[in-house]
């Protein structure tokens, strides 16, 4: 069973055990798109669970089979990605697979055509009707049935019927997948074609961006600049495009306009990087100059942030290997940082004093004071709370309560055994780290047995909340109250917080994540009532780095990332040693 | 003898008054022999008008079902007529020629924008994406707005499936019509066959007079209008407009546009107001296009810039919240509640909560749990059903009664699937100890008589 996470699009789909000739059916995409959020925000233990669970399988894979190849799957995924935003497409998809004959791509006559077009007009609705060819050039497009769009455009000049734009732009985008020599004129003709519709230059996004897709691999590539304009009219250009007009630079040899973009496309989107085919590009290009310019290349992405796709990895690791002459592996890193292949510690991740003080003064100017504090928790309580912080700390682990409490103990909720398993797990936190600990609890948690909870009280600082505050806000204030040292125990992902402070400032939401990487410890298992295993906060920075004689280069498997997670797959390059 | 001249009369309605049956449901039966447009060749004016006028509705019905769909603009109102179509009727057959709509006050820069997102229209028509067939003004210089692709595409499935059920309401009321004159062609062939003999009954000869519309709302103003000088009041707190998205605001419009229809058909309504609106706000302009006279003497909805605690003592007044932890027992007549007039379907927030406790008033969420097992979704609910929970409440005092007539049926178990004192709390059913003689206090007593004379049974047979 494979699961395929579609990032950009609204559902994730999951695909199970497919190969790649057959024929999609439809009712896979009717039947298991889920929708995202509801299913996994339910339950927030058993996402901890499998979250750290699938960290450890994939480390396995990562360093055990590094050069499976995964590309049908992602070209799967690709072609799913583009019909789920195709509308009807299950229709559509039951059409196009009747004309073709399944799977393959074949030359559809013109009468076969004609009877298509008969049966949707009896059957359809008017909507139904008009997006007919468009719909069935886009799906085309998708799944790269070059000849079955090429019989459509036969028939409709055969039939006297006007090629609209949505069939045109398809069909350039469709070109621009094609691997035939004459792919060039064939996309210089649709565009003209859509040019003639169209003299004044107004295009809309959707058509912009295929026009973009087919035009980036021809000699008119710089056209792609003004659609990239047009396209500010209305929305902002989104990854893909830009990547194809990076790809397009990068070809062509104007490595200046394609770094533009790239910055273009930092500031747009942010961490979400360019897409593998410009990484290719890129590649192609800085391998063609030398070494200096891979390594500008490595520090442009360590820069931005951006992780290059597996295909990029694996052809950096043959170049090191054939052209350099340099020793390289996949491999993973351990918890503190250490290269299972070489040995060496990645560098930690630091946080500046002056960052770490602007984070706080911001964090309590705008999560605790700025926000109508009434939806937390009330004036005088926030008053008792910050004094009782100010006078117990500094803290070296603030720990969320009942998050502990009820972690993985779904059934059994009686005050006793909840007591007890925080009581387990501070004991444990206290012989491991032998550390002053600040519990935060709600009111309602007085009312749990007294032996437990008096010998909580002896063991750590408690501070109950009322029962209809949030703690969260809490247990931050204090863990950043109390300076860079202190961590905090919670399996919340802190997202609401992250979000008040990003309103403002980008740099703070970095910071803020930077933090919360390196500081905050989950619960893994509780083990019956003598010890518990935890995730320790992270301790190296994912970024490509190197020294005198290595490179570490983090990279996308293609395995399944959370959000903000981080991927652990590392492609590591040494230089060898002369003597060797 | 009866008289001459027959009425029109709805010998229901008058049934219904003699019994005392609720009132609005008697309207139906009103509304329902007009409509049917039932009369007698040759007598009286006024009845064949109302036949001609069914008559023509029934053709025009027809007309527009057989022209195209095209034919509909998703906006109904006559203040803003539809514009005529950016692109020539077909664009299938030739979308050569692509015109673009013009407004005067655009600069340069917006009107090419404007130009883009009107191609962008014609582009999702072609590729099949579910969009209007025509916007007017008002709606384009909404989607102009819209910044991402994303949000105009909702939009545009937000304004076709509105057009879309116009069009099936159409359809609807073509055939409920076709139906009508059929039964009313049929009745004509009975009464040319035997003009002579009397009849009697609905929309014949009957001694009940005919109610109309306009007479049910004269009855319904009055009880306003008591209720405005002596009822209890209720509250509707409009101050969450900057919390909710375009869509909530509308949502929160039409709910309290059907609380206020609900409060107005109650046989004992509330003093409804609305506080803390600001006409220049979404939600009041929305609430404003829902009740067209709104603000004027023929509609008795009240609302005010002012806050509530200027108008009522705070002692007096309840907030209710679904985040509160005290529950509202029993209904006071005393009270004033309110209600937070806040949509929350994306993110929902305490904020209602925070509110009334920053201004330091009483809280209070509805014993739910108490009565109900709660099956699915948020304990939130919107505002008509609240509204029309606490009309119920004033009315009998059953809380049990009135959570089943107003929450819809799939959020809670159903009471006959629930046993007592299971030992799963799943299949539990609520306890009845925490049920103050606010609640039903007929049923625990009733149980408890069933179980001593159940043991009453059981001894006499030991006895023996
Ligand atoms: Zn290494």
């Amino acid at each position: 069973m494979r699961h395929i996470f579609l990032r950009s699009s609204q559902h994730r789909v999951i695909l199970e055990s497919f190969s790649f000739r057959d024929p999609l059916p439809a009712s896979i995409f009717s039947a298991t798109s889920l929708s995202s959020s509801s299913s996994w925000r339910s339950n927030p233990q058993q996402r901890d669970i499998s979250n750290i669970a699938r960290e450890r399988t994939h480390n396995l894979i990562i360093r055990h089979a590094p050069d499976v190849k995964i590309s049908p799957a992602k070209l799967r995924g690709s072609i799913l990605e583009e019909l789920s935003a195709t509308p009807n497409f299950s229709k559509w998809h039951t059409i196009l697979t009747g004309l073709c004959r399944g799977a393959e791509d074949r030359y559809v006559p013109a009468d076969e055509w004609e009877t298509a077009v008969q049966e949707s007009r009896k059957k359809d609705n008017h909507k139904d009707r008009q997006a007919f060819f468009g719909s069935l050039m886009s799906l085309a497009c998708s799944f790269r049935f070059h000849q079955c769009g090429a019989s459509l455009l036969d028939f409709l000049h055969s039939s006297k019927t006007f090629v609209n734009v949505s069939v045109a732009s398809n069909y350039v985008k469709l070109c621009g997948r094609l691997e035939t020599p004459d792919f060039e004129e064939k996309i210089l003709a649709a565009y003209a074609h859509v040019k003639r519709i169209s003299p004044a230059d107004i295009y809309d996004m959707g058509t912009a961006e295929n026009l973009i897709a087919g035009l980036y691999r021809t000699s008119r590539w710089e056209e792609c600049l003004k659609l990239l304009d047009i396209i500010e009219f209305t929305g902002r250009p989104s990854p893909t495009a830009l990547s194809y007009v990076i790809t397009g630079a990068f070809a062509h040899d104007h490595p200046s306009t394609a770094l533009r973009l790239l910055k273009q496309l930092s500031t747009l989107h942010g961490t979400f990087g360019p897409a593998e085919m410009a990484f290719t590009a890129w590649f192609a290009y800085a391998k063609s100059k030398g070494l200096p310019t891979v390594m500008e290349m490595l520090t442009f992405t360590r820069d931005y942030e951006w992780f290059i796709p597996l295909e990029v990895a694996r052809d950096l690791k043959a170049w090191f290997e054939k052209e350099q002459g340099w020793m390289a592996k996949f491999t993973t890193l351990s918890p503190r940082g250490e290269c299972a292949a070489c040995s060496e510690y990645m560098k930690p991740i630091t946080i500046t004093r002056d960052e770490f003080e602007k984070l706080r003064e911001n964090f309590v100017k705008s999560v605790i004071e700025g926000t109508d504090v009434f939806l937390h928790t009330n004036p005088a309580e926030l008053k008792r709370y910050r004094d009782f912080v100010e006078k117990n700390a500094p803290f070296d682990l603030v720990v969320d309560g009942l998050n502990v409490a009820y972690f993985q103990n779904s059934s059994n909720h009686d005050g006793r055994s909840l007591a007890r398993q925080l009581l387990t797990v501070t004991e444990h936190l206290l012989h491991v780290r032998g550390k002053r600990i600040l519990i935060l609890g709600r009111m309602h948690m007085k009312r749990w047995p007294k032996s437990e909870m008096s010998r909580l009280s002896s063991l750590a600082s408690l501070f109950f909340a009322e029962n209809m505050s949030q703690d969260d806000p809490f247990i931050l204030y204090a863990a950043l109250y109390s300076g860079l040292g202190c961590n905090f125990l919670s399996g919340d992902l802190m997202r609401d917080h992250r979000f008040k402070l990003a309103v403002k400032d980008v740099e703070l939401r970095k910071t803020f994540l930077k933090w919360q990487r390196t500081h905050q410890m989950q619960l893994f298992k509780v083990y019956g009532d003598h010890s518990a295993s935890l995730k320790a906060p992270m301790k190296y920075s994912t970024v490509t780095q190197w020294t005198e004689s290595s490179i570490h280069v983090p990279y996308l498997s293609g395995l399944p990332l959370g959000l903000h997670e981080l991927p652990p797959s590392w492609l590591c390059l040494t230089k060898k040693l002369p003597n060797n | 003898m009866l008289s001459p001249k027959p009425f029109k009369i709805c010998h229901q309605t008058c049934l219904a008054l003699w019994r005392k049956v609720p009132i609005q449901r008697c309207v139906h039966v009103a509304a329902a022999a007009r409509n049917s447009a039932f009369s007698l060749p040759g007598h009286s004016s006024q009845s064949r008008q109302s036949n001609e006028g069914g008559r023509v509705i029934f053709r025009r019905s027809l007309l527009v079902w057989s022209s195209s769909p095209r034919f509909f603009s998703s906006e109904h109102s006559s203040a803003d007529p539809p514009l005529p179509s950016p692109t020539s009727a077909s664009s299938e057959q030739s979308g050569e020629s692509m015109t673009f709509l013009k407004f005067d006050d655009l600069s340069e820069e917006e009107q090419k924008r404007f130009q883009m997102l009107q191609f962008e229209l014609e582009i999702l028509r072609q590729s099949g994406h579910p969009v209007p067939s025509k916007i007017t003004e008002k709606e384009w210089r909404k989607v102009m707005a819209l910044s991402s692709r994303f949000s105009r595409l909702k939009f545009f499935r937000f304004l076709f499936m509105n057009e879309m059920s116009d069009i099936n309401l159409k359809k609807k009321k073509a055939q409920a019509s076709i139906l009508r004159q059929a039964h009313c062609d049929q009745i004509k062939a009975e009464i040319s066959e035997n003009p002579e003999i009397m009849r009697y009954g609905l929309s014949f000869n009957t001694m009940f007079p005919y109610i109309r519309d306009t007479d049910m709302l004269k009855t319904y103003n009055i009880r306003l209008a008591y209720a405005r000088t002596l009822g209890q009041p209720i509250i509707f707190d409009v101050d969450y407009d900057n919390w909710m998205s375009q869509r909530e605001q509308t949502n929160t419009a039409t709910q309290i546009r059907d609380s206020y229809a609900l409060n107005k058909e109650s046989r004992d309504p509330f003093w409804l107001q609305i506080c803390n609106c600001r006409m220049e706000n979404e939600t009041m302009k929305a609430l404003k296009s829902a009740l067209p006279n709104m603000g004027e003497p023929s509609c008795l909805i009240e609302y005010t810039t002012k806050s509530y605690l200027d108008i009522f003592p705070r002692s007096q007044l309840v907030y209710l919240t679904y985040n509160a932890e005290a529950t509202l027992d029993r209904f006071n007549h005393d009270d004033i509640y309110i209600i937070g007039g806040l949509v929350d379907k994306t993110n929902p927030k305490p904020l209602s909560m925070a509110k009334a406790k920053r201004e330091g008033l009483r809280m209070a969420k509805l014993p739910l749990d108490t009565y109900l097992r709660w099956a699915v979704g948020g304990k939130n609910l919107t505002l008509n059903q609240m509204m029309g929970i606490m009309l119920d409440m004033k009315q009998h005092g059953d809380w049990e009664q009135a959570f089943l007539k107003h929450i819809p049926k799939r959020k809670y178990l159903q009471p006959e699937d629930l046993i007592p004192n299971h030992p799963n709390p799943y299949h539990r059913r609520p306890s009845a100890t925490m049920r103050v003689d606010g609640g039903r206090i007929g049923r625990p007593q009733e149980y408890q008589n069933h179980k001593r004379r159940q043991r009453g049974v059981l001894e006499t047979l030991l006895s023996k």
